[in-house]
């Protein structure tokens, strides 16, 4: 027998070599939450949301057209870079905010929606904004008001906006995609010339750079004598964990926004982003919420159903009795009823413990003080009978938010109380059980478990206060794992668009739908086969060779999105662990299609042949191209812009299987 | 400490604390998820970690009392509360050995377990282990002992068709 001592060495080594499950940017984002909800709950970071509630903001002058920097300075009383409120479509820039000769007169919404939209906002982004890290990401894109032609539609505005775990994680996505300008090459581009971004003063703390770039052609339909090019006016703003990125682009001879658009908007922007549109006014009488909507998630967190008989909920409802007159709150001195103009109440009950939580809505916010103020008396009363109490009170300021933390712990048990007050509204959660012990650690463990739980309520607390609160199923992403809606190919899309036809010397096959014996692209990198996929719902196939020449073209589409998702990073998956098997090379090429691509090319070391593919996903389809010839691979890149040409004049056809269209 | 520090940290030690909590309590993909989520703490409290003479004990430390804490709390028949980050993982199976040793060193009083796990697969000196438990040196020194003859007996009766599995020639 081996030493038992020898095995557990050798155990220390058991998983050396094994993936690791997460990059470490993802374990840092999720402390930078952790930090971020602590931060909020403890030391009262919901100040700004109380005092862009309850306290006068000095207005500010900015956007007015002037390019005096003086109107563009940072206000000196605008201190507090923490955003008002949850990032939402309040903080993207509107029609009035919108530039090109005159401020507010040019643009109209054209669409507003949540994440990263299908096609990119500017053809420089090599990455979507979710792909940047962002958690929550918005889109605007504007609509030019004085379309004249049917065919020019004007200059095109948008701007993307996005939330990121950390400012950290925000000041490297926006210096990232500074850096995507550099060496930028949009589809069909032939030159591509940029500038270096230039500061641009913003009226927040934070940082602002616009920057003009020029390239071309411009397509012959809008530019009929070949002396136009386009125009790329960027500008970008990162405030605290937030970035935005405004693009106006249009094409012309000379270029004739002056000043750039994008550094005429961009302080708008920045003050849109940090305190949204309207919040940070001073609510003005009667302007405090008065109803909670039904679906508030006032359980959220709660112990799920384990299925056990002690699992006993009582739903969020107003029908439910109310803590007070239920005995839920200790009244070693008695405690002011309110008069709460709306309340919901959950309780849940499991074998081992207690949870409750009250949400009230007040006539203002100095009802929903001395609410608060007679639960501090009444506990207070409590501490100075027993010393199982602790009772403390943070925010005691105009500008700060007020709340109440209580705990008690006997030795048999123990209870956590937290009351927070946000603007007219009072948050009570409770949570209690007997768990036989008094150790301190323990009730700090209950406490701190007890203010983690209600971050993310006090978010939609803070929401209904400002009026950015959705409900949970307004707005959602949709869900990606649900049935596609579309999953038939439709007969007219142009898969064999530009494809050569050989004539006798070879072979043309116009779109059809194989039978399932018919073979058609076969993809294995390194071994592992990457196409066909399996599981996909329809197909269509077109192909045509000749002499050294093969241009297949593959269609696919599968269930749900997800699939088609999974399918595509699978390939960018393989190839990632796969640059060269025996005498072929694997080379992937990084360029922009606008839609969800991967290119990459298989040359020889020992002889001459080039295969250049690009994979490109459409909602839930997969449009995989390839081309075949007697090539090397210092013509991948060539290769790589064929067949991008070819994506990019079947793609639109594919806009049938998203949900809201390219 | 900064991200790249950090990055390097977690780089470095995540398999091996990984397998040293994964000793401790037997669940190799708690134990991930409890790492994983123990490193999260230590982003989110790197001041602390900072001042840590041993950032990794640190880490272990927080690991390990988070999968207790579990435990306590599946008992309890409560859902947990401290979500690791992201989904669920499916961590890669460990050798058929490795499992047999896991599943003898369960049967092990905790006490001792984790003082096997601290000084043989984590290799510190009894004396950062006594500072790391919270309990005197001679305490460890017993537990080790006591650990290490339990251990033996175990994996003897594993290898005569025990845990091991192997056919018995009794």
């Amino acid at each position: 027998m081996s030493d038992p001592i020898d095995k557990l060495t050798r155990l220390g080594d058991a998983l050396e070599g094994a993936p690791m499950p997460l990059p470490a940017s993802e374990i840092r984002a999720r402390g930078d939450r952790i930090r971020r909800r602590k931060h909020a709950l403890v030391a009262g970071a919901s100040a700004a949301v109380v005092a862009a509630v309850a306290v006068p903001v000095v207005a500010l002058t900015v956007g007015n057209g002037s390019d005096d920097p003086d109107n563009l300075a940072p206000q000196p009383s605008i201190t507090d870079p923490v955003p008002a409120a949850a990032l939402s479509v309040e903080n993207l820039i509107t029609a009035d905010d919108a530039a090109w000769n005159e401020v507010g007169t040019e643009f109209e919404v054209s669409e507003t929606y949540p994440g990263d939209g299908q096609a990119p906002p500017s053809p420089c982004f090599q990455s979507s904004f979710a792909g940047l890290g962002a958690e929550t990401v918005f889109q605007r894109d504007f609509r030019w008001k004085l379309q004249t032609s049917g065919t020019d539609i004007g200059p095109q505005l948008n701007e993307i906006i996005g939330e990121f775990a950390s400012p950290e994680d925000a000041l490297t996505a926006y210096n990232e995609i500074q850096g995507w300008y550099d060496d930028c090459r949009p589809p069909g581009a032939e030159r591509f010339e940029a500038g270096e971004f230039a500061p641009v003063p913003i009226p927040v703390d934070g940082q602002g750079a616009q920057m003009l770039a020029t390239y071309g052609p411009v397509d012959e339909e809008l530019d009929p004598f070949g002396d136009e090019g386009w125009f790329l006016d960027t500008g970008l703003v990162v405030s605290g964990d937030r970035v935005a990125v405004v693009t106006a682009l249009s094409h012309g001879q000379d270029y004739n926004g002056q000043p750039p658009p994008a550094a005429e908007m961009l302080p708008a922007a920045a003050e849109r982003l940090v305190r949204g549109n309207g919040v940070g006014d001073e609510p003005a009488e009667g302007d405090w919420p008065t109803t909670i909507p039904d679906d508030f998630p006032l359980d959220s967190g709660f112990p799920t159903d384990d299925g056990s008989s002690g699992f006993d909920p009582a739903d969020p409802s107003e029908d439910n009795e109310a803590l007070l007159p239920g005995g839920d709150l200790q009244e070693c001195q008695q405690i002011d009823n309110p008069d709460a103009v709306d309340r919901l109440t959950t309780r849940l009950t499991t074998n081992e413990s207690y949870y409750a939580r009250e949400l009230q809505l007040f006539a203002d916010d100095e009802e929903a003080r001395s609410y608060l103020d007679s639960i501090q008396d009444a506990y207070s009363a409590c501490e100075a009978e027993s010393p199982d109490y602790e009772v403390d009170f943070t925010g005691d300021s105009p500008d700060a938010p007020s709340r109440l933390d209580i705990r008690w712990s006997d030795g048999a048990g123990r209870q956590v109380i937290i009351v927070s007050q946000v603007g007219n509204s009072v948050l009570v959660a409770i949570e209690s059980d007997e768990s036989g012990s008094g150790a301190a650690g323990d009730i700090d463990r209950m406490w701190v478990g007890v203010a983690e739980g209600l971050a993310t309520l006090l978010d939609a607390v803070t929401d209904l206060q400002t009026g950015a609160y959705a409900s949970p199923t307004e707005g959602a992403d949709p869900n990606l794992d649900e049935p596609a809606g579309t999953t038939t190919i439709p007969d007219d899309i142009p898969l064999d668009v530009d494809m050569a036809d050989m004539g006798s010397d070879g072979e043309f096959h116009t779109p059809y739908r194989p039978d399932a014996t018919e073979t058609g692209l076969t993809v294995d990198l390194c071994g592992q086969s990457v196409w066909p996929v399996a599981d996909t719902v329809d197909r269509l196939w077109a192909w045509a060779t000749g002499p050294e020449y093969g241009d297949r073209r593959e269609l696919v589409t599968f269930a749900t999105v997800n699939e088609a998702v999974a399918a595509v990073e699978a390939i960018r998956v393989a190839l990632q662990d796969c640059s060269s098997e025996d005498s072929t090379v694997w080379t992937v090429t990084d360029i922009l299609t606008g839609y969800d691509s991967v290119t990459f090319s298989r040359t020889y070391t020992n002889g001459l042949g080039k295969d250049d593919f690009q994979a490109t996903r459409v909602g839930n389809a997969v449009l995989l191209v390839h081309r075949y010839g007697e090539g090397s691979i210092s013509g991948v890149e060539e290769g790589a812009q064929d067949r991008t040409d070819v994506t990019t004049a079947i793609a639109p056809s594919l806009c049938v299987f998203t949900v809201d269209g390219c | 400490m900064e991200a790249h520090e950090f990055d390097e940290l977690y780089a470095a030690s995540f398999r091996r604390i990984t397998s040293q909590v994964y000793a401790m309590i037997g669940n190799l993909d708690e134990a991930t998820e409890c790492v994983q989520e123990a490193f999260a703490r230590a982003w989110a409290n790197r001041r602390k970690l900072d001042k840590a003479e041993y950032p990794e004990a640190w880490i272990r430390t927080t690991a390990y009392r988070l999968a207790v804490s579990r435990w306590r709390r599946v008992q309890l028949g409560k859902r947990p509360t401290d979500r690791a980050v992201g989904a669920a993982t499916n961590t890669p199976a460990v050798d058929e050995s490795h499992v047999a040793l896991v599943a003898a060193l369960r049967k092990l009083p905790e006490a001792q377990r984790q003082a096997l796990v601290l000084h043989h697969i984590a290799d510190l000196p009894i004396h950062q282990i006594a500072a790391e438990i919270g309990v005197p040196e001679g305490t460890i020194k017993a537990r080790l002992s006591r650990g290490r003859a339990a251990l033996a007996v175990l994996l003897t009766d594993e290898t005569n068709g025990g845990l091991a599995g192997g056919m018995s020639h009794v």
